[in-house]
């Protein structure tokens, strides 16, 4: 079997219950962490410890080994964390991680510095493990649940562990026989006096030969751990009550213990004195009623507390089981970014599906299959939702990262200018947030080097010395709107014209709106700097910026006025996964129009249709919308005569614009999938991706911004 | 498992063989709530029992505290190790002799 | 008398390590694919404890346990659920079946033995 692969696992692993380590003795460094941090951070040594164990990392075993023994032994309470243990586990933690670091790094030998280090720690950790009464300081955070009287330190003579044990009535249903687990403990040291306790046994008539009856008070004369002895009972959390007290436990513990076990604490302290761990005159001063109580809360606090050395009350709660591994810490759960896009591919199917159903319900006109799909549709609808929801995260971490580049920027252009957020909690898909990262940054650079003038400049026009650059987000029609801002130059006409004839881009006959004249920036290689800076690159930036916004199916456009600054505007959609769309047929061909885009539909008036009639504009309600049909901008092949109706007129807008798709047929709203395009379609303008229908067949996605921008290219020709 | 019920000498002898566990205690225990409920003593004989569990050993327990008089008679090495883990030596037969163990 | 294991796992590789570890404590072991396969395997021989992965082929590990459970020769068969999921669902629904015994996967081959000696020694 090769192992090896499971090698990166264990380090993710192994470094996130560092992390969980390094929280949790924080937390008690605060004097915030109870009983179940310092569980949590015993078990994260020992996990690690146990998976390092299975590769055979043999430093990491070692070492982490005995971290975990001396957090057992804050665990058994023989041990508080108080500042200078914190820090020495701390930096434990620290060199666990450099082991973990080298085993990632497949290193080899030794490294002396590692190894001094660690030798260093190891000498520092000793004095912990040392079984010797050591002064425990009672730090304010000691993991003592609840400070237990002890009887004047009154403590049992006994070398052995006691372990009693009471178990369900149902335990050997479930398959477990508690003398196994009894020889188990056995194989850990041993047994040196076991009573049987067979007071629940009913006689045979009344004997339910499947229930357990019997309890055990064992002292058990062992070298292992809490940890190992508690271990022997994993399997029966559920199905028992577990008391193990260490060697010379307090008495008051093994009273506390008889009383929790039994209403007659005093008989049952008999089976104690018959198994050995107690003798007649302890068991007596154990349950004498204890002097003065109040004597136990003060020393909790005071600094120079006698030790309470080995309190274990390791009653485990019935329903204990393992605790949840990050009780304690913020409610968010860490997932996989693999596993939330699989669910999003899932739900997707899932959509598909269920618009399947729905399809062949209406089909069958079926009436309560109908209404079933119907209300199951939404809740596909909800699901997807909420999935969708699962990869929103706010824009404002990504706009905040540019406080600090304004900042320096500023000082290296020697300009003082401010950085105005707003919409910082928009929510958009995350990968949305990871991508447009980049191209925002490029914005706003050139704002700043190109935008925004010299401060004597700014002055001179009547405008603060101080620039203000904006970024903003907010929800509108469907998608997100980001905008960068600035109060700068604004964009010169004249001077980009110049640049774009010059070039070769546009001829100098060509009569361009202001908007089309500002486009031109985003040409391959046009920069309108006089000067290069290093800040705003090379002019390889606004293709790039425009490139990177369209393959997020978003688009950008620019205004500004000279003299006053730019916006540029940026819309992205919510999510690239799916989309509520519109369904429509051109032919055999069917095609989806994202439904936020979808204005109306009205019928092409039969004048219109007539094909010597073409105007490619209609008036509507006194404006002029121009539109094509969608058989000709995406140059679909002419079917049978007949089949195309052009009957319909799909009004779209995008940004502000409107115009006409005519199309066959109208079915429609769906929900869909968008799946990205294959080579094939990559190149078809017009198409954005694709999608399968309820019925198996595929439709087309109609990319309702770039078929916007031919129809009005078109109508103004 | 089976149980061979004998009489002799004035007693009754209850043979357990095989296993005395969680599948056989309910057909053991009403076998023995079957057996003349005269004050004979009874004796388990428990020499050819190769495996015994909790539920097994509760049986037995609870059969020596209902049953009159009764004792364990022979024990194997499977029940004397049961007994022994469980602090219940005392329960063995004065002079215990096995046999079917190896 | 040596005990007898079944070891329930859809991968080869791990029936193989587990069961040379098993074999080499002194456990007799007897091996499964999948749950189907498992129950074709309770044939009325002696089985003292069975190792059963969670996510198989054909039959799950909880539908076998539940099966299982339902042979009179088998129902207080003790389990050991292997499982690489910290699913508490999983392991709730594992559990109302009968399986409260279970091991994350992976583990070292000594670990798996002294999680047994738990319930069986050799």
């Amino acid at each position: 079997m090769d192992i090896d692969q499971a090698i990166p696992t264990f380090l993710l692993e192994a470094r996130e219950l560092l992390e969980q380590m390094e929280d949790g003795l924080l937390q008690i460094e605060n004097g915030e962490g109870d009983g179940e941090t310092v569980n949590a951070i015993f078990r994260a040594a020992h996990t690690i410890k146990g998976s390092a164990g299975i590769f055979g990392f043999d430093e990491v075993v070692g070492f982490t080994h005995t971290v975990e023994n001396v957090l057992d032994r804050v665990r058994g309470n023989e041990l508080a964390i108080d500042r200078p243990l914190a820090e020495l586990l701390l930096a434990s933690g620290d060199h666990i991680g450099t082991l973990l670091q080298r085993v990632a790094d497949k290193a080899h030998g030794h490294d002396p510095v590692v190894n001094a280090i660690g030798h260093d720690l190891l000498g520092q950790l000793a004095r912990f493990t040392t079984t010797s009464t050591l002064p425990v300081a009672a730090a304010s955070a000691a993991p003592v649940a609840a400070p237990a009287a002890s009887s004047g330190g009154d403590s049992a003579i006994t070398g052995n562990w006691h372990v009693s044990l009471r178990f369900s009535r149902e335990v050997l249903q479930h398959g477990m026989d508690p003398l196994s687990f009894i020889r188990y403990l056995g194989s850990l040291g041993d047994i040196e006096g076991i009573v049987t306790l067979q007071d629940a046994l009913p006689p045979l008539d009344a004997l339910d030969p499947e229930a357990c009856y019997l309890g055990f008070e064992i002292s058990l004369k062992s070298e292992a751990s809490h940890a190992d002895i508690d271990g022997a009972f994993d399997f029966v959390r559920d199905d028992a009550t577990i008391h193990i007290l260490p060697p010379r436990s307090p008495l008051q513990a093994y009273a506390d213990m008889l009383t929790a076990l039994s209403p007659e604490p005093a008989s049952l302290g008999e089976a104690l004195v018959r198994c050995g761990t107690l003798d007649a005159a302890e068991l007596e001063r154990a349950l004498a009623p204890a002097p003065a109580t109040t004597t136990a809360l003060v020393p909790v606090i005071a600094d120079d507390t006698p030790a309470l050395p080995a309190l274990i009350d390791a009653a485990v709660p019935a329903a204990g089981g393992k605790p949840p591994r990050d009780s304690g810490r913020a409610k968010t759960l860490r997932v996989d970014a693999d596993k939330l896009d699989k669910l999003i591919n899932l739900v997707g199917e899932l959509v598909i599906a269920g618009a399947g159903a729905n399809m062949i319900a209406g089909q069958l006109k079926a009436r309560r299959m109908l209404e079933a799909t119907s209300t199951m549709a939404r809740l596909i609808e909800e699901v997807r939702d909420s999935t969708l929801n699962l990869r929103m995260v706010q824009i404002g971490e990504t706009f905040n990262r540019f406080q600090r580049v304004v900042r320096d920027v500023a000082r290296d252009l020697g300009k003082d200018i401010r950085l105005v957020i707003n919409g910082a909690e928009t929510e958009l898909d995350k990968t949305m947030v990871e991508k447009i990262g980049d191209p925002l940054m490029h914005l706003v650079r050139n704002a700043m080097d190109h935008g925004i003038e010299p401060a004597e400049l700014r002055v001179a026009r009547g405008k603060p010395a101080q620039g203000t650059i904006r970024l903003d987000a907010r929800h509108d029609s469907g998608g997100v709107l980001i905008e960068v801002s600035d109060d700068g130059n604004g964009l010169n006409r004249e001077r980009i014209l110049r640049k774009a004839v010059e070039k070769g881009l546009v001829s100098p006959q060509q009569n361009l709106s202001d908007e089309d004249v500002y486009k031109l920036i985003f040409a391959p290689g046009f920069s309108t700097a006089e000067q290069l800076s290093n800040i705003s690159g090379r002019g390889v930036g606004m293709d790039v910026v425009k490139k990177n916004i369209e393959a997020l199916h978003g688009s950008i456009e620019i205004d500004s006025v000279e003299g006053q600054g730019s916006t540029m505007r940026i819309r992205l959609p919510l999510t690239l996964a799916i989309i509520d769309g519109f369904l429509v047929g051109v032919g055999d061909a069917s095609f989806v129009i994202p439904l936020d885009q979808v204005v109306e539909c009205i019928e092409l008036p039969a004048a219109e249709r007539q094909s010597g009639q073409r105007r490619d504009y209609l008036n509507q309600r006194g404006q002029i919308l121009p539109y094509t049909r969608l058989r000709d901008a995406l140059d679909l092949p002419v079917g049978k005569e007949g089949r195309h109706t052009d009957r319909n007129l799909v009004v779209v807008q995008y940004g502000g614009k409107r115009a006409g798709l005519v199309v066959d047929s109208l079915h429609g709203e769906i929900q869909t999938v968008i799946k990205p395009l294959g080579r094939v379609f990559s190149r078809v303008q017009g198409i954005s991706g694709s999608t399968i229908l309820g019925s198996g067949a595929v439709a087309l996605i109609l990319d309702v911004p770039r078929l916007l921008q031919q129809v009005t290219d078109r109508a103004a020709a | 498992m089976s149980l061979d019920i004998a009489r002799d000498d004035g007693h009754t002898r209850v043979r357990f063989s095989d296993e005395l566990n969680i599948y056989n205690a309910a057909a053991i225990r009403d076998a023995l709530l079957a057996l003349p409920a005269d004050e004979s003593p009874c004796h388990l004989d428990l020499g050819d029992v190769i495996e015994v569990d909790c539920a097994g050993l509760q049986v037995v327990l609870a059969a020596l505290r209902s049953l009159p008089a009764s004792r364990l008679e022979r024990c194997s090495a499977a029940v004397r190790d049961c007994l022994a883990l469980c602090g219940l030596d005392a329960l063995l037969p004065a002079a215990p002799t096995s046999s079917g163990e190896q | 008398m040596a005990k007898t294991i079944l070891v329930v796992d859809d991968s080869a590789s791990l029936r193989q390590v587990v069961s040379i570890a098993l074999k080499g404590a002194g456990y007799d072991v007897v091996e499964a694919c999948d749950g189907k396969d498992a129950l074709g395997k309770l044939d009325g021989r002696k089985v003292h404890l069975v190792i059963s992965d969670v996510n198989m082929p054909n039959m799950d590990g909880i539908t076998f346990v539940k099966e299982m459970k339902k042979l009179p020769g088998y129902k207080f068969t003790p389990v050991v659920m292997l499982t690489t999921e910290n699913q508490e669902a999983k392991k709730a629904e594992g559990q109302a079946a009968g399986a409260k015994a279970w091991m994350v996967k992976p583990f070292a081959p000594a670990q798996m033995l002294n999680a047994v000696s738990k319930l069986i020694l050799p």
